[in-house]
């Protein structure tokens, strides 16, 4: 493991994300609700542009009483993030295929953390 | 891919708007007006006022991707998705078979979106090619629009919507479009289309998910049922015949049940001298979208089931958010390359003479 300085953080200002290349890899660093997250820019699914998607709650639901419809509600703290191609969906912290985090390819997260305002990611 | 093989999407979505397309019809035409009216007044340019909606778009229906509605935003996309020629199908037109009433509505919009595609989009030079909406409301005036673009160059194939058609298409009453199709040597595409919650004809499902699962599915087999059964194929020897936009596995589950069903009651079906699934193997199948499958050696089944790769075409569905992309067919580790370059673009190039 490798850690790399990346940027200042103010550059994730205003909903901007940073697409950059690591050794071949490219990575995406972006900035939500004061988190900072960063995750390899490729869907599994046909190797869309994942790091450009959406993010959304995490939505799920809980087996419902006899007779009672399914409710649904947001998962706290739980955000994923949507390939903009096909609409897979990946936990934005840990890369699971929200679908099937046991068997359905997931995505490549990394640690970002900030410093004195400054990104650094390991890989 | 080879030096001198073509790409070639047999099913992306031009994106056409009641806005637009109004211009294209007679000035004399009340339903220039109509249009017009309709366009103005919508936010969503027409779409609501005059043709059946995709109720309920979850937010990955509504995946916006822009460009395609224009040449150069079509020829940008080609490029992008590595595709040398394309077959245009309109966003609108897969709702046609929609229409219920017994009015003018899709003959005018088809009137007015062909004169708009052909003026300004359709470029075969560029590859860009267009297949032909049947109303299949009205076989007459379909077969009118065929004499009418058949000898264009940038006119390719005939589509009908598979979605909603009553009676289905084995109906003798369809035999004027089937005969004016051989005749003018168009393939006959059938294009599935989805329900969404509100228009299954199953009512009471809950999601879009549950209905766009299945409603290309049944849509096709539907057609396909009738197609085979009512014996298009005895009917129409030389005709091409084209199912698209629902995968691949209900092809050969299709084929050995109508086997199966035939083999019971042959006396139903008295046109057929061969089983139902030696005449889907004559037929061609597009590819999109590909299910999403734990091996990919089920593909190979599959394929051999529905006559082999010969039978099939790549299709992206471009724009629409299950479309596919070439590695669909590219990574499937069975075939050769000479088989992908064929699913790939070489069988439509021969059956759409795109060459």
């Amino acid at each position: 493991m490798a850690q790399y300085k990346l940027a200042p953080l103010e550059k994730l200002e205003g909903n901007n994300r940073l697409f950059i290349d690591i050794k071949g890899t490219e990575i995406v660093v972006l900035e939500h609700e004061g988190e900072v997250y960063a995750v390899r820019n490729l869907c599994p699914h046909q190797y869309g542009d994942v790091g450009a998607g959406m993010i959304e709650r995490k939505i799920v639901a809980d087996v419902p009483n006899v007779g009672e419809r399914i409710q649904e509600r947001y998962e706290p703290g739980k955000r994923v993030i949507r390939c903009p191609c096909h609409g897979w969906a990946f936990d934005l912290d840990s890369g699971d295929n929200i679908a099937d985090p046991q068997n359905a390819p997931g995505i490549q997260t990394y640690e970002a953390t900030v410093e004195d305002g400054v990104i650094y990611i390991e890989i | 891919m080879s030096k001198g093989t073509s790409v070639v999407d047999i099913d992306a979505h031009f994106i056409d708007h009641f806005d637009e397309l109004w211009h294209y019809l007679d000035e004399d035409d009340p339903w220039r007006d109509r249009f017009r009216a309709g366009a103005e007044m919508d936010a969503r340019k027409g779409n609501g006022q005059f043709f059946p909606k995709t109720v309920y778009n979850s937010d990955y229906e509504a995946i916006q991707r822009s460009g395609f509605e224009s040449k150069e935003g079509i020829l940008e996309d080609m490029d992008d998705l590595g595709i040398d020629k394309i077959l245009l199908i309109g966003q609108q037109l897969v709702r046609l078979s929609n229409i219920e009433a017994d009015d003018f509505r899709p003959i005018k919009y088809v009137q007015a979106y062909m004169r708009h595609l052909m003026q300004n989009i359709v470029d075969p030079d560029a590859g860009i090619y267009a297949t032909l909406p049947i109303v299949q409301a009205d076989p007459d005036w379909a077969v009118s629009m065929i004499e009418e673009y058949a000898d264009d160059p940038g006119v390719v194939g005939a589509v009908m919507m598979s979605h909603a058609g009553e009676p289905p298409y084995g109906n003798h009453r369809y035999d004027p479009i089937y005969e004016a199709c051989v005749k003018y040597d168009l393939p006959v595409l059938f294009h599935a289309d989805f329900s969404s919650v509100d228009d299954f004809h199953y009512k009471g499902f809950g999601t879009n998910l549950e209905t766009h699962s299945l409603g290309f599915i049944i849509a096709n087999m539907c057609q396909l049922t009738s197609v085979v059964i009512q014996g298009v194929p005895e009917r129409f020897p030389n005709l091409d015949i084209i199912f698209q936009e629902a995968g691949l596995f209900y092809i050969p589950m299709m084929m050995y049940r109508l086997d199966q069903e035939y083999l019971r009651n042959p006396d139903l079906a008295p046109l057929l001298d061969s089983l139902p699934s030696e005449y889907m193997k004559e037929f061609y199948f597009g590819t999109q979208p590909m299910e999403q499958v734990p091996d990919k050696k089920y593909f190979k089944y599959v394929i051999e089931m529905l006559g082999g790769p010969e039978r099939l075409m790549w299709a992206s569905d471009w724009p629409h958010p299950d479309y596919d992309e070439q590695s669909v067919i590219t990574e499937l580790p069975f075939l050769s390359s000479s088989e992908k370059e064929a699913i790939l673009g070489g069988n439509a190039e021969r059956v759409f003479s795109l060459n």
